[in-house]
């Protein structure tokens, strides 16, 4: 009876669609990270210091990052956002026109001047803010010198809102060790809750975290990396249609930062290998790495040669190898299989190997650099 | 007296009169060429003008080859030409502790790309050069030239790659007074648009493109000295894994090198087989290009689908032949195949091979239909990436770069190979040198490959050996090697040199993506942002090819 009447309807469904979206906010709230019932710890549980880097593509920017857009970029969205809502007002006002309707022309009229207005404050109040490089902001700079005197937490913050080489061309940050990988170090942190929220993160994390583990299993997706042959392949053959990996529900992600499974499909070059960890670094935990062929397993036909890196479990821990040279598109359908008997059970506890395993590369690499 | 005699005569008269004492003749195993011997390093640069006057196009290759015993390392010039199949090959030596030569960039930009690789890999200094700069190797690497015959290995090992807070941008100094509104963008290494592993940094004011730099070198594995300490035979490999795309055309262009080192013959069967595995590469290789660029430009998602699975068919075939779907090592020395297996193309291949044919010419014309017919296609290329006519010589562009740039000049047909004067095709040529054209003729080649394949189907003689047994004693030679052949990016050569080991005493592979890619500092100036996928992929790009 309630719904025969139209404006009850709209406002029923209103208030049905305003309580979801505050009950969504209000579970988000609970379990994620920070939250009473943290269940997913944060993704950047490890500090590794490219997960902050601006860029996506291996590279490390250096310079200023944020640098000053010209202003008609900043017009342009200004006029787009007022002006595309606007619209179909204008279209309606257009169709109705009349010169006698003074009324309605008046209106309009003031509406458009009113925001007209409206954006030429806006570009003189926030346009200069937004045009000024942050790098020439006072309170940037100053957190600049302080950062350089050695207080830490600015020096956090300044870590948390710059990327890492523009610490090192601007201001020189004195490591409390000479070697460079002592800040790589992983620890995992361990906490202990009452034992009601104990139980309550249990149960919540039986429930969601099937649901975490079914998708992850289920729908790996992979960074678009492409170093050689073995790229022709994997992804490259068996994304279309013959093999079609997305049967699989493979998908690969342009960016890294939505990646789970990297495929590293050729040799490692002394060139490409930091980039290769800083690609690593920004994807979220929990993230697997395959070594495609020979050449990512041990150098393959390259091992030997002055440039290549014998191996791509000397850079970052691998977790699946896949030989062949090129493996054969089966072979990879093959190792999705593995991968989803393999994921589901030990999301967990694999994350925990994989942060050993690191450490224990770090610790080699700390013995190399030291000797 | 034929054309290509005059041509030879003339070049060796204006030289020898011009340079006086500081030339000699030099003989060479082919007569088609013809060799000097530079006597004073620096009078490169006059020899080089008196060339460009006598219409030679390019320089074709720059190398250096190490002779410890002699002191000195002696330093290769070849300069082809777009009218008959004469390279001029000029030798010179500079001393090895002092290795300085005036640098002919300045006249020939073509020079550049192949004048860094010398200097990167073997350390040869070039006076004049506008930038010289590591290329392959890292840009702060300072651990000695690795094609140095004397040059330690082991001194790769204190590369200390694990650092990561090397800067990396250097080589490209950013002026401290830059204006705001100038910045800096770096595309790659891993980027979707970029086609494996590369960077291109960008200077930009808005979105147009001030100034472009290509930076390779990220999967340099160093086939060239590793090859160094292979067996003739072995080398194989390394040309499989040259370029994924075009792997067939690798493998056959080293093998004309190493039998012309070592004065093998091939059987005639084995030749038109040859012919054939080529020609199937090339439509691969194209299909992967066209599959690439309709997948940058966004808006052809089933133009990305389509050609792969036409490929796939070909694939098939070459699976058939050989058992490997993309490195086949199947072009040997002295033929096609492993000797004892050489007879075991399966009896029905070839009519597979014409049917394959027949279907994919019907498809194609359907996709050529499609794409047409597309105007969002028409407007993403046309007009766009424009490099054409003389520019696209002087810049050193070779194969379906070149040929879009309104140049008719293919290998294939200038100085054949194989059986390759016994067939009958066209040089599809472009006119206005953009991404259009380009796109225009890798097709037209494409059709032309079906109409060679389906003579040389024909033509192949039924019965005969594929291979020649090569006994190991005659798999060592001295002199040169020189193979050069129309690869599907450009023109591909090897030149070998031997010392009378079984293993090459040096060996030097011309990449045509390496000089094309190159080319992108010039095609990408005023372009807009959002276009250089487009022309990147209108390049057809094979990283692991350009860097070796």
């Amino acid at each position: 009876m309630i719904l025969t009447n139209d404006y009850l309807t709209l406002g029923v469904f209103s208030l049905i669609m305003i309580g979801a979206m505050i009950l969504a906010i209000i579970l988000w709230k609970l379990i994620a990270s920070g939250g009473l019932f943290e269940i997913f710890s944060k993704r950047s549980v490890v500090p590794e210091p490219y997960k902050r880097a601006s860029y996506e593509c291996g590279e490390v920017p250096i310079g200023k990052t944020r640098f000053s857009f010209d202003i008609e970029y900043y017009v342009f969205p200004l006029i787009f956002i007022v002006f595309d809502v606007f619209t179909p007002f204008l279209f309606l006002w257009g169709i109705t026109y009349s010169p006698y309707d003074i009324e309605l022309n008046i209106f309009f009229m003031g509406l458009i001047i009113f925001l007209a207005i409206g954006m030429f404050i806006a570009i003189l109040k926030d346009g200069k803010r937004l045009v000024t490089p942050d790098y020439q902001k006072p309170e940037y700079l100053e957190l600049i010198n302080k950062a350089a005197e050695g207080d830490e937490e600015a020096l956090n913050e300044f870590l948390r809102i710059e990327p890492l080489t523009i610490i090192k061309k601007e201001l020189t940050i004195k490591r409390t060790s000479s070697n460079p990988l002592s800040k790589y170090k992983l620890e995992i942190p361990e906490k202990k809750d009452n034992p009601i929220v104990a139980l309550i993160k249990k149960i919540l994390r039986k429930l969601l975290g099937w649901l975490f583990r079914w998708g992850l299993a289920k729908s790996p997706w992979i960074p678009h990396l492409g170093i050689k042959c073995c790229a022709l392949e994997i992804p490259m053959a068996v994304g279309v249609s013959r093999f079609d990996m997305e049967r699989w529900g493979i998908i690969p992600s342009a960016s890294p930062r939505q990646a789970d499974v990297m495929i590293v499909n050729g040799p490692v070059t002394i060139k490409w290998a930091p980039r290769l960890k800083a690609l690593y670094d920004q994807m979220p935990e929990p993230k697997f790495v395959v070594a495609l062929g020979e050449c990512a397993i041990l150098g393959g036909p390259f091992k030997g040669s002055y440039s290549v890196i014998d191996g791509v479990n000397k850079i970052i821990p691998v977790d699946f190898y896949l030989p062949g040279c090129p493996p054969r598109p089966e072979m990879f359908l093959e190792l999705t299989m593995t991968y989803r008997k393999k994921i589901p059970t030990e999301v967990d506890e694999r994350r925990r190997k994989i942060i050993e395993a690191r450490n224990e590369v770090l610790q080699k690499l700390e013995k190399l650099l030291s000797e | 007296m034929s054309k290509i005699d005059t041509i030879i005569e003339n070049t060796r008269n204006k030289l020898l009169s011009n340079l006086g004492k500081d030339i000699e003749k030099r003989e060479l195993k082919w007569p088609k060429y013809v060799g000097f011997n530079l006597l004073n390093p620096n009078r490169i640069t006059d020899a080089v003008k008196i060339l460009k006057k006598l219409g030679y196009a390019q320089p074709l290759l720059i190398t250096g080859i190490d002779r410890p015993k002699e002191g000195a390392i002696e330093l290769v010039y070849k300069f082809n030409r777009l009218d008959s199949s004469v390279v001029a090959w000029i030798y010179t030596q500079v001393p090895r502790d002092n290795p300085k030569i005036p640098s002919i960039t300045p006249l020939w930009r073509a020079a550049f790309p192949h004048e860094l690789e010398t200097y990167d890999l073997l350390g040869v200094i070039f006076d004049g050069i506008p930038d010289l700069r590591h290329v392959f190797l890292p840009w702060d690497w300072n651990l000695g030239f690795p094609l140095r015959k004397d040059w330690d290995p082991n001194l790769a090992k204190q590369y200390p790659w694990w650092e990561m807070t090397r800067e990396y941008y250097d080589p490209f100094v950013i002026p401290e007074d830059e204006s705001d509104d100038i910045y800096y963008v770096s595309i790659g290494p891993q980027h979707p648009a970029v086609h494996g592993s590369f960077r291109l940094i960008l200077k930009l004011r808005g979105d147009t493109i001030l100034e472009a730099w290509p930076d390779f070198g990220w999967v340099h594995r160093g086939i060239e000295k590793l090859a160094e300490s292979k067996t003739f035979e072995q080398i194989i490999i390394y040309t499989d894994r040259l370029c994924y795309g075009s792997s067939i055309t690798w493998n056959l262009t080293y093998a004309l090198a190493a039998e012309d080192l070592l004065g093998i013959e091939v059987p005639e069967r084995a030749q038109w087989f040859r012919v054939i595995l080529a020609e199937m590469q090339r439509i691969v290789s194209h299909l992967l290009w066209l599959a690439a660029l309709s997948g940058d430009l966004g808006t052809f998602h089933s133009m990305f689908l389509y050609p792969l699975r036409e490929r796939e068919k070909f694939l098939d075939l070459f699976e058939k032949a050989c058992g490997a779907r993309l490195t086949y090592s199947y072009i040997r020395i002295g033929g096609v195949g492993i000797f004892k297996h050489a007879e075991d193309i399966p009896a029905t291949w070839f009519e597979e091979l014409r049917e394959t044919l027949k279907d994919f010419k019907k498809k194609m014309e359907e996709y050529l239909a499609m794409t047409e017919a597309s105007e969002t296609f028409h407007l993403r290329t046309r007009g766009i990436g424009v490099l054409k006519g003389k520019a696209a010589v002087e810049a050193g562009a070779t194969g379906p770069v070149l040929r879009a740039a309104g140049i008719k000049y293919d290998v294939r047909k200038i100085d054949p190979y194989l059986v390759y004067d016994e067939i009958d095709f066209e040089i599809p040529v472009g006119k206005n040198g953009d991404v259009y054209d380009r796109w225009w003729v890798r097709i037209n080649e494409m059709i032309q490959s079906v109409h060679i394949l389906e003579q040389a189907i024909d033509a192949i003689p039924k019965q005969g050996p594929l291979r020649v047994k090569v006994p190991p004693a005659k798999l060592r030679g001295t002199g040169e090697g020189f193979g050069r052949t129309e690869d599907p990016r450009g023109e591909a050569i090897i030149y070998l040199v031997g010392d009378g080991k079984n293993t090459p005493y040096r060996i030097h592979i011309r990449t045509p993506t390496y000089i094309n890619l190159s080319l992108l500092h010039f095609i990408l100036r005023k372009a807009k942002l959002a276009d250089i996928a487009a022309i990147i992929g209108s390049l057809d790009p094979c990283m692991a090819e350009v860097d070796r």
